[in-house]
């Protein structure tokens, strides 16, 4: 079954089942791998990309079901120029990292949405599960991005 | 520049140089610009053409931060700007062998401590080889040349020569001994909080773990594994799965079937389609329930191995005016590390190639052995790792990815799902602990007997130390003195005269393993909630009471300046604070845990205080940044840690019913490093273990129960 996909500003005709998670289309048809599997069942947040902008559980979404165009973060920037990545350096975030590219995108999400989060809007938005415990940088980092946007 | 011989006879006479001098070293061309080619000096170190030296860092990283820290102490001895290094993963090596364990693994927060100063020499002894063959060109004795900023300099002529240049040259000659290492106060990259130079990979989505590995031509491979732990596989029907689309093959192993397919999806899908029946085992029908009912009937027998005894314990208890009695659970935990488990291996005849997030790339000669291959014959490339939390010590999945791989002929992926990661772990043991003091009418500690019961890790991992059934990473933390087989534990506190530890050794079908701060994980829950009940039960101070029976003075200022810090006992109103302190790993590190009452059976943790004495401090910023993270391990698990088995099957297998805590849950921190100069402690675990009785701690004051066993959602606590 082929299944088209516009991943990143191209268009990729993928010969993958319908019942595809959006993620797994991402790393093993596409293979861009910084999109992370870490529960497969929406709870963690490591799969999240962006559809039409909007942060997106991308385990649980199969590819028949995407409409839109995907970014995930390879294209948040094409230099670590996004200044949720230029906070996440500044403060450095990430321990093991692998929960980071969820927890960046959905951060990116969140201050395009709302220009000044306040904690209890960081709170709600940032779910994302991050065994290493790096939630008080990452919340730094959040504020400290909406500041020098 | 042509070496004179005159110069040359010179150096030799003079007997300066070593002789594995290579004499007759020329570059062409005096007033040319040297080229610089660059070379490989040994396995730790590589200088490039463009200046760039790329220093090889051989531990896992999984968060720690050494991959950053490693490079400090090489970088610091080689004289090199930082901005100039590059950090690379090299293949396993025996020239990485671990100083402490002697072959090549990342355990026991035991990286910078034991590399503080073979990596150090890494550093100085290839600064002297590129000072050696410096002299070598300007026919001077290399004692009297410096090393700066990444060049040889003549202080007599200001001639310098970059360390491309130089490299090549160097790497012929034996490395030099006796060798003075800077002292602290000629540090310029040790101590100072370097930015963690793996950051830009992992806000970019390049960082390679061990589940991005590409291979042309790899397959990915899913199990089904066996329901228990026992389970072996006695049919497989594989007819429906081999239909899906994409299902390339099905390898049954002993205790578990591998879909092999060309993605994640597909064999997922094939799993779903097999049909395999199982024969479970002596574990088909265990449970933790059993398990801790064969714990706590040890400790009230108070049958075991005496793994410490002076004076006479129970004499002290008969006769004490008071004793506190206490028993405690810790319950099993899963690791549930970010990254779910996997590894890569591509099996030929003549080689076992693999690609994995491990943390025992030293013992990759008996995966090569279970595909018949010789132990020599493997090649070991290490990821960077999702989170390794002692589980990326065992081997089990690199053996299942060769196994998978030779039965496929080609190279595969074996990649676990959560589910799978969840129920397949190596748990830290369940334990049981039941803790007694002795109390003199004016509430002085004269005895302690202490009756644990747990499985042993070692039991399974390695046998030879656990002579006389005794395992040290079962009474560690709170035994004190040394197991049979020679391995020394401790405890922060002294009980007066008389102190008895008793260890029963149950080992049941539920397999445990390492998990992050091993011994200290369950008993320092088990040493602090008992002194917080001793306390408690003698009207006494806890910080007081801990300040009286602390052994060492490091121990105590670490103590009193938390209390400082934290204004303990001057909690905010409707705060409520909890302490705890422990000694593990060359660390010590002490937390006072505020939080508030939200309601009946809710509450907030507000505020996490720590003072953590490390000794000496590499890079401040990872330190703190790992403190924070043992915290949030710590209470995690604290909160709603707890796997439990039933008919030998786990019950737990995601994070709707394995919990972590999220960022809306976490505390503002507040903490303090202490390093004075002291011997160098450890960083990735001796945060977690004060955090689990602090927060119990905390939980007595505001609600008036002091819970004697985790976690904390058993007993329908929640965050809110």
């Amino acid at each position: 079954m082929s299944i088209s996909l516009n991943v990143n500003g191209i268009d990729h005709a993928l010969d993958v089942d319908a019942d595809t998670p959006l993620l797994w289309a991402i790393r093993d048809a596409v293979g861009l791998t910084g999109t992370k599997f870490g529960c497969g069942v929406a709870a963690c947040g490591a799969c999240t990309v962006h559809i039409d902008g909007v942060p997106t559980r991308s385990c649980s979404v199969a590819v028949s079901d995407v409409q839109g165009k995907i970014t995930t973060i390879e294209a948040l920037s094409p230099d670590a120029s996004h200044p949720i990545q230029k906070a996440w350096i500044e403060l450095d975030v990430p321990q093991c990292g692998y929960c980071q590219s969820g927890m960046i995108m959905a951060a990116a999400a969140l201050i395009a949405g709302t220009q000044q989060p306040t904690n209890a809007e960081i709170d709600a938005a940032m779910t994302n599960i991050c065994r290493c415990g790096t939630y008080s940088r990452v919340r730094a980092a959040i504020h400290e991005a909406v500041r020098s946007a | 520049m042509i070496v004179q011989l005159s110069r040359r006879s010179l150096l030799k006479s003079a007997g300066a140089s070593t002789a594995s001098l290579v004499l007759g070293f020329a570059l062409p061309g005096a007033d040319k610009a040297r080229a610089a080619t660059g070379g490989r000096l040994n396995a730790w170190l590589e200088v490039t053409a463009d200046g760039k030296v790329r220093i090889a860092q051989p531990q896992s990283e999984m968060g720690q931060g050494i991959w950053t820290s490693m490079g400090q102490l090489i970088a610091e001895e080689l004289e090199v700007d930082w901005d100039k290094v590059e950090i690379f993963s090299p293949l396993a090596a025996p020239d990485f062998a671990h100083p402490f364990y002697k072959f090549q693994t990342t355990a026991e927060s035991l990286s910078i401590r034991s590399f503080w100063e073979p990596a150090r020499m890494v550093g100085a002894q290839a600064r002297e080889m590129l000072k050696m063959a410096a002299g070598e060109v300007w026919g001077v004795y290399p004692e009297g040349l410096r090393a700066k900023s990444g060049h040889i300099v003549n202080p007599m002529t200001s001639q310098k020569l970059p360390y491309g240049v130089l490299v090549a040259q160097a790497s012929k000659y034996k490395a030099p001994k006796g060798i003075r290492l800077k002292l602290p106060h000629e540090w310029t990259i040790i101590g100072r909080p370097i930015k963690r130079a793996d950051t830009p990979a992992k806000v970019n989505g390049t960082a390679v773990y061990g589940i991005d590995v590409k291979l042309d031509g790899m397959l990915t491979a899913v199990p089904l594994l066996a329901p228990s732990f026992t389970g072996k596989v006695k049919s497989v029907d594989d007819g429906e799965a081999l239909k899906v689309k994409g299902v390339r093959k099905v390898v049954p192993l002993d205790d578990a079937v591998y879909v092999v397919a060309d993605g994640y999806w597909q064999a997922r899908k094939g799993v779903a389609a097999l049909k395999v029946e199982w024969d479970l085992g002596e574990g088909g029908d265990f449970s933790t329930d059993k398990a801790f009912a064969t714990f706590h009937a040890a400790v009230k027998e108070g049958r075991g191995a005496t793994v410490e005894s002076a004076g006479d314990a129970d004499a002290a208890l008969a006769g004490a005016a008071k004793i506190v009695d206490v028993t405690l659970e810790a319950p099993y935990l899963a690791h549930a590390t970010m990254e779910p488990m996997n590894a890569t291996a591509h099996y030929t005849q003549d080689k076992l190639t693999i690609w994995a997030p491990t943390q025992a790339q030293g013992l990759m000669g008996f995966v090569a052995g279970a595909v018949g291959l010789d132990a020599a014959k493997v090649e070991c490339h290490t990821t960077f790792l999702g989170g390794g939390l002692g589980r990326r010590f065992e081997i089990d999945l690199p053996i299942h990815a060769a196994l998978v791989s030779k039965a496929a002929g080609a190279p595969v992926k074996v990649l676990w799902g959560r589910e799978e990661d969840t129920r397949r772990d190596f748990y830290r043991p369940g334990a049981v602990a039941r803790m007694r003091a002795a109390v003199s009418a004016d509430g002085t500690v004269t005895g302690f007997r202490a009756d644990l019961a747990a499985s042993s890790i070692l039991a399974r991992a390695v046998p030879d130390l656990t002579k006389g059934a005794v395992d040290h990473t079962n009474v560690d933390g709170i035994a004190d003195g040394a197991s049979p087989a020679g391995v020394p534990v401790h405890r922060q506190y002294a009980f007066g005269d008389h102190a008895k530890v008793v260890f029963a050794m149950e080992n049941t079908p539920i397999p445990v393993g390492f998990w992050r701060s091993v011994a200290h994980s369950q008993n320092g829950w088990f040493m602090e909630a008992f002194i917080n009940e001793v306390a408690e039960a003698i009207g006494k101070d806890t910080v007081e009471l801990r300040l009286s029976l602390l052994k060492t003075e490091r121990q105590k200022t670490v103590l009193r300046r938390l209390a400082e810090k934290a204004k303990w006992g001057e909690a905010p109103e409707g705060r409520y604070q909890g302490i705890a302190i422990h000694d593990s790993f060359g660390s010590i590190v002490g937390q006072v845990v505020e939080i508030e009452k939200t309601g009946d059976k809710t509450i907030r943790i507000t505020k996490v205080t720590s003072v953590a004495d490390v000794g000496t401090a590499v890079n401040p910023d990872t330190i703190i940044a790992q403190i924070e993270s043992g915290v949030i391990t710590g209470l995690t698990a604290a909160l709603y840690g707890q796997i439990t088995m039933t008919e030998g099957m786990v019950n737990q297998g995601n994070f709707y019913d394995y919990e972590m805590m999220k960022l809306a849950d976490t505390p503002e921190f507040d903490i303090e490093i202490i390093a004075n100069g002291d011997p160098i402690g450890g960083v990735g675990e001796p945060g977690t273990p004060p955090a689990a009785p602090a927060l119990v701690d905390a939980l007595a004051r505001a609600t008036g129960e002091r819970l004697r066993t985790l976690p904390l959602a058993a007993h329908g606590y929640r965050l809110g």
